[in-house]
């Protein structure tokens, strides 16, 4: 890490790469970056860092067995919530019903005044965030995956992407080596080769990186990506993984490895 | 029971599939991180399931479900934890005054030589592992499951500020854990001869 990099700068740099940073501050340290190549290649070291947790933590999928368990589980609660549920009705509702149709005259023959409100139940306090309206590349939804598979297959020219870099939606796309020494671990590698900065031994998959508030998908992927954060689909051979961190897409292509062998 | 009660607990269900079971494997993802184990990352998927289950009806229809889940998977590890005193979870001041000197290597040397075969996304996974948990759930929530500062802040229960604090310092440890790796596997020497 240089010294020259003044310290107090680094946590800023850590909000820039997360999109946490307020407009202005973001111009005056880009501004800063410009000047001083130190602090430009930390801050690409920090991105790349980011990446390499983000593939990393998603890159195994949670057990079956899991989702069919907590699936039971909650069948039981709502049948156990039914029945709990059927005894109260039994129990309270004719009651409930005569004691509100007696408020009801009371109310009606009283004038309609009605007594001073009583405070009002407040529900816990949770996590309340709003989402900005996205800025979206006006694209069809359903041609974004198959032009990065293109590229992946190299059956389609960088220039083929050129539209979404100027416009701001594709941040970087890069290929990755294969495996990372060695080809013969229990699970499927990936390493970013800019990270680590070491030689691409062969070529293996495709990393791009979008702005997710930028680009446009089917409906059907944007739902998968906003319930669980991961989307995974083979697209003419390719095999694609979405993944959304803060406002980055990722999407990950590889060719498909065929029946026989486990996909990344 | 009634046609009314009938169509209102289906509802409820349905919207407690919708918002809250949906994230069942974030919540899975997170609790292996907590945990790093992954028959305890079950267990602690579904008690904090149950709990998600007991509060759903408590809960406003305009709150962060995503940070919700998080929350309670948190909340479980860390009563757990107090339990078992098996990790100890180490305050901001604790966490400030051991960061200045991140051990290179840290996760090295906590693995031995033959985990090095599994490869650079497990030694991230590792050296994630090594860090407090506060800092851990931090990146992870940031880097992994995508959540703004705000609703980290809200699953740590502490201001932004110090959300933005824990992850550059968790950062700081991982580039060093992760440049140690590098180093010991001779890229230091690559990477300088381009």
């Amino acid at each position: 890490m240089s010294k020259v990099t003044d310290d107090s700068l680094r946590p800023h740099l850590t909000a820039l790469i997360d999109g946490e940073l307020q407009p202005l501050e973001a111009i005056a340290l880009k501004q800063r970056m410009r000047q001083s190549p130190e602090l430009s290649a930390e801050c690409q070291e920090l991105e790349r860092l980011k990446v390499a947790v983000h593939l990393a933590g998603t890159r195994d999928p949670a057990p079956d067995a899991l989702k069919r368990s907590l699936e039971a589980m909650c069948q039981r609660h709502f049948d156990a919530q039914r029945k709990k549920q059927a005894r109260w009705t039994t129990l309270w509702v004719p009651l409930g019903l005569a004691a509100s149709a007696a408020v009801g005259l009371l109310v009606a023959f009283g004038g309609g005044a009605a007594g001073p409100e009583g405070p009002r139940a407040t529900p816990p306090q949770l996590a309340s965030i709003t989402v900005a309206p996205a800025v979206v590349l006006p694209t069809d939804p359903n041609e974004l995956l198959p032009r990065l598979a293109g590229f992946h297959r190299e059956s389609e020219s960088p220039l083929a992407l050129a539209d979404l870099k100027n416009r701001g939606a594709l941040l970087a796309i890069e290929r990755l080596p294969d495996t990372f020494i060695t080809p013969e671990g229990t699970k499927p590698q990936l390493v970013q080769a800019s990270w680590m900065g070491c030689n691409e031994r062969q070529n293996g998959s495709t990393l791009a990186v979008l702005r997710a508030d930028r680009v446009r998908l089917p409906p059907i992927i944007e739902s998968a990506l906003d319930a669980t954060g991961v989307f995974v689909d083979i697209i003419d051979g390719v095999h694609v993984r979405l993944s959304v961190s803060g406002d980055k897409l990722f999407v990950l292509l590889s060719t498909d490895p065929g029946p026989n062998q486990s996909p990344i | 029971m009634g046609w009314f009660g009938l169509r209102k607990q289906r509802d409820a269900e349905r919207e407690f599939m919708e918002r809250v079971f949906v994230h069942w494997d974030a919540m899975h993802r997170y609790a292996l991180r907590l945990t790093a184990s992954e028959a305890e990352a079950n267990d602690l998927v579904q008690d904090a399931m149950t709990k998600a289950l007991q509060h759903f009806d408590r809960v406003r229809p305009d709150t962060n479900y995503r940070a919700w889940v998080f929350t309670i998977v948190r909340n479980a590890f860390v009563s757990k934890v107090r339990k078992t005193s098996r990790e100890t979870l180490l305050e901001d001041a604790d966490l400030l005054a051991a960061d200045p000197e991140p051990e290179v290597g840290l996760a090295l040397a906590a693995l031995g030589g033959n985990r090095f075969k599994e490869g650079f996304e497990d030694e991230v996974l590792l050296a994630l592992q090594q860090l407090p948990e506060s800092q851990r759930t931090a990146v992870v929530l940031c880097d992994i499951e995508g959540l703004d500062y705000e609703g980290i802040a809200h699953v740590l229960d502490c201001p932004v500020g110090t959300v933005r604090s824990r992850i550059h310092h968790a950062r700081k440890r991982l580039k060093a854990a992760l440049s140690g790796y590098a180093k010991t596997r001779g890229y230091r020497d690559v990477e300088s001869h381009g």
